[in-house]
């Protein structure tokens, strides 16, 4: 079997796996775990497009959770019913966006394209959300396109320092901006669109398309420019470039995220979106592995369900004799050592930069012309340290 | 007494007597410099070792190895830029606590380099190329070594300065410091050295009292340019 | 001028709370290339300290003792524990382990103590008002934090200037490679250089308890932000740039706040991040820093 046959019945069989579990999970009746799994999924987003736009490059950006933001509000504001949304509540609305009724609109066109009234209905609700979802991420693309042209020329520290004042400032304007945002209350009455087969869509595209990039040149010449700038750059690497588009892209998901996130919770507020949540996705990628797909993946599963499991411990238990106090954090306190464990012994993650090998391509996908797979990021710039 | 022997890089295997000057001459890249460093503790050898009056350096932090009475000039000069001269030369120093002593070798580092005097409070950065190379070696001094690492003294330094610089080698090898000298300008330091060892690509080719090295015409084609 | 006076005394204390933050933001980093995102539970951990003590029977000054005694411990197994495994890692991995540092401090307190915010009070004359003009009267604990600033920030200039530990501290973040070189002991100045940070942290966070009347497990976290952005605008790991640096966002901050129409007022911190941005940009060796400038 050639490798190409290979590669492609593995993505099929993925693909096969993955529709099964959607549908299995979808005939799940109990609430609690159709929340979880379609978290999971979320969560991959999230992790998946940190991978790319900061794992692949080694540009740390802690402002990610802020393009998540933007893609909740954006999409949240293009769902929500006018009534909710009416001049008294958000008297900063253009009109045209404080009218809109995209759920409604969308069911309407398709009935006037012939669709029965049921159907134009079962349609509707997840066309709208992907509508929705789409321009919301595609509004936060542009913020990072604008945001990123000056910020990607920086390295280091100095990189994630300044992003992370990109969602200081993106906190502020979310808490303050009362008349489009509603403030530190935030938005209520968003419309329940996410559903986990919808989720697991844009999971499957979002893996799909990272995966590509990774193995494509310009995959190479992230990795390439983490290890060693200059070298890069004497090969003819557009270092601005090809960070900025690891940067658009990652911003791109993890907006669909967001949209996805609010459209489950069906309210967003400033506080959800801020250093809680950028320390979790940080944790899931390099617990996983800084430069993997599959490795975001697991970590994000992983970190998704262990507070969950954990959660029960929190609230006191009791085991043989002894009973257990409440113990308020103690699953992020598992959580911190765990990670702090994995920088200090295997600083690039459980799986560094390489993929999980899937079935028969024994060394995955990616692999093939991948020079780095061995070396953990941003290992190269450690040797330079010593003689600064 | 002592002896340093010294196994590293590729199978390179070398010793230093008491009171000898020794240099190891070689083009870029030979390993001369990870050699020093890794006397110096800076770098870990995978393994082999280093002894020096019959004690073991490689398991020691660089500071130890500091106390034990190993000083390094380094290459690059490697000063503290934001600091003065006078701070410079006594973080020398730093390990010795005989206070009156730190005193007088201020002095005898100011009468081997009489400019540094003048530039005492002068931050190292701001000093001349010249300058900062005979402040690296001053602030090695100040340690009272008992083996002194020289690795490039006269890098990127004006004839003028070279001959300074080779001088006051000449006469810290009168004071008998042992010294340990890497140079690539193969004539001074052959000329100044009791025995040299030519060093290629991690390895020792040759060995000997530096006046025969000196007069073997491989040596001559290769380093002196003849 | 009465309200002048009010706002020069509100703009020093809130600088030198900051600067407090920052000089152990830049020793540390200066010495290991380390953003310590785990510098704001220091700050927050002062405070709880002081209350544990308390409420042993501790009266307030020994209390205070004790606890920065016990903060600079915190530091040092903090060093310990995280980062001197990490010893020559690269950057990013420092400050990414420092995440996990703080998250685990964080969580910590909210284990012990409850996430909810606790009362906390010094003694009684730090509420007083002194009275200066006819009709202003300036809080003690302004001209409280605004002196101990000054008395440890000559302290450690002393320090840094004077002792041979000291100058060691400045020279190792100056080059790392001579301070080995030369024999400095890297283990023990970099240990002392946390006890500092930890202290100045913790003393900083008491004060800053004591002036807002309550302490929380997350009050750590905009104090940081801030001193970062202090750090930053005085020069990473520059100290008299990061206490120049701290100074300065005191008074705009103070400014912002008094100038601006009321709408914008509200995008204090928003403007102060974007100032950040446009100094790392311009000027990323910031005002008094003349390190390298890490662009591609």
């Amino acid at each position: 079997m050639t490798i190409e046959r290979a590669r492609a019945l593995n993505g099929l069989v993925l693909l096969g796996v993955m529709v099964l579990f959607v549908l299995g999970a979808s005939q799940l009746q109990n609430d609690y775990l159709v929340r979880v799994i379609m978290l999971i999924g979320i969560n991959i987003l999230l992790a998946v497009s940190l991978a790319l736009a900061s794992g692949f490059t080694g540009v740390f950006s802690l402002g990610q959770i802020g393009f998540m933001a933007i893609g909740a509000y954006a999409s949240a504001l293009l769902t929500i019913p006018p009534s909710a949304k009416t001049h008294t509540l958000l008297p900063g609305l253009p009109p045209w966006l404080a009218s809109l009724d995209l759920v409604r609109t969308v069911g309407g066109d398709l009935s006037s394209l012939g669709f029965s009234a049921e159907a134009a209905d079962l349609v509707a609700t997840p066309i709208a959300l992907v509508i929705a979802a789409s321009s919301g991420a595609l509004f936060a693309a542009c913020v990072a396109l604008v945001v990123g042209i000056p910020l990607m020329r920086l390295n280091g520290n100095y990189v994630s320092v300044a992003t992370m004042g990109f969602l200081v400032i993106v906190n502020a304007i979310a808490i303050n901006l009362d008349t489009v945002t509603r403030g530190s209350r935030g938005l209520g009455s968003i419309p329940s669109l996410s559903r986990i087969w919808i989720v697991y869509l844009f999971v499957a595209i979002a893996i799909y398309v990272v995966w590509r990039i990774r193995a494509s040149p310009f995959g190479r010449a992230m990795l390439a420019q983490r290890e060693n700038v200059s070298a890069a750059q004497a090969m003819g690497v557009d270092i601005l470039r090809t960070r900025l588009l690891a940067f658009v892209i990652g911003a791109f998901f993890s907006a669909v995220a967001g949209a996805l996130w609010a459209h489950m919770i069906t309210a967003v507020a400033p506080a959800a979106f801020y250093f809680t949540y950028t320390v979790n996705v940080i944790v899931m990628i390099v617990v996983g592995g800084m430069g993997s797909v599959t490795g975001a993946t697991l970590g994000a599963v992983l970190l998704t369900l262990l507070p969950e499991l954990l959660r029960g411990l929190e609230g006191g238990a009791t085991i043989g004799p002894f009973k257990l106090p409440l113990l308020f954090g103690l699953s992020n306190i598992i959580l911190a050592v765990t990670f702090v464990l994995v920088m200090i012994y295997r600083r690039g993650g459980l799986l560094g930069d390489r993929e999980l090998p899937l079935f028969w391509a024994r060394k995955g996908p990616a692999s093939k012309g991948e020079a780095h797979a061995q070396s953990l990021p941003f290992e190269r710039h450690a040797s330079a340290r010593i003689d600064r | 007494m002592y002896y340093g022997g010294i196994q590293a890089l590729k199978n390179v295997s070398l010793h230093v007597q008491p009171g000898e000057l020794l240099a190891i001459i070689g083009a870029n890249g030979a390993g001369k410099t990870t050699l020093l460093r890794t006397v110096s503790g800076v770098l870990r050898a995978r393994s082999g070792s280093i002894r020096f009056e019959d004690r073991e350096l490689t398991r020691l932090s660089p500071y130890q190895i500091v106390h034990l009475g190993i000083a390094h000039s380094p290459e690059g000069r490697q000063l503290f830029g934001g600091l003065t001269t006078i701070e410079n030369l006594r973080l020398g120093a730093v390990q010795r606590k005989d206070r009156a002593a730190i005193d007088q070798d201020v002095e005898y580092i100011y009468g081997l380099f009489p400019v540094l005097k003048e530039r005492r409070l002068q931050r190292a950065g701001t000093l001349s190329g010249g300058e900062q190379q005979m402040l690296a070696i001053g602030r090695a001094l100040m340690a009272r070594p008992r083996l002194l690492l020289l690795d490039e003294p006269s890098l990127g330094l004006a004839p003028l300065l070279v001959e300074r610089i080779f001088e006051v080698i000449a006469r810290l090898k009168m004071e008998r410091v042992t010294l340990l000298l890497v140079e690539q300008n193969a004539r001074m330091a052959l000329e100044v050295a009791d025995r040299a060892y030519v060093m290629e690509t991690g390895h020792v080719t040759l060995e000997g009292p530096a006046s025969e090295l000196a007069a073997n015409p491989a040596v001559e084609r290769a380093y002196l340019g003849g | 001028m009465a309200f002048v006076l009010q706002q020069l005394i509100n703009a020093l204390a809130l600088g030198s709370i900051y600067a407090l933050m920052a000089i152990g933001l830049a020793i540390i980093f200066g010495i290991l290339r380390l953003i310590n995102f785990a510098h704001g539970e220091l700050l927050m951990i002062g405070p709880y300290l002081v209350l544990v003590l308390s409420l042993l029977g501790l009266p307030f000054g020994l209390a205070v003792v004790v606890a920065l005694v016990l903060a600079g411990f915190v530091g040092v197994i903090m060093e310990r524990l995280a980062y001197r495994p990490l010893r020559g890692a690269p950057d990013v991995s420092l400050l990414l382990t420092s995440l996990g540092v703080s998250m685990f401090l964080q969580n910590s307190v909210i284990m012990a103590f409850g996430g909810q915010s606790k009362a906390f009070a010094g003694p009684a004359f730090l509420d007083q008002r002194l009275p200066v003009m006819q009709n202003v009267g300036i809080a003690t604990i302004d001209v409280v934090i605004f002196g101990t600033a000054i008395v440890l920030v000559v302290l450690f200039t002393l320090f840094v200037t004077r002792t041979t530990l000291g100058i060691s501290m400045r020279a190792s973040a100056e080059n790392l490679l001579a301070a080995q070189l030369v024999g400095i002991n890297l283990g023990r100045v970099i240990m002392v250089a946390f006890i500092i940070g930890a202290g100045m942290a913790a003393v900083a966070g008491i004060l800053y308890g004591v002036r807002i009347g309550k302490i929380d497990p997350l009050m750590g976290f905009i104090p940081l932000l801030k001193a970062f952005v202090a750090t930053v605008i005085g020069g990473f790991g520059s100290i008299p740039g990061a206490v120049l640096g701290a100074y300065v966002l005191g008074f705009l901050e103070i400014l912002l706040s008094g100038s601006l129409p009321s709408g914008v007022t509200a995008y204090r911190d928003a403007i102060i991040f974007v100032l950040l941005i446009v100094v790392l940009l311009v000027r990323p060796q910031g005002i008094l820093g003349s390190g390298e400038a890490e662009r591609v």
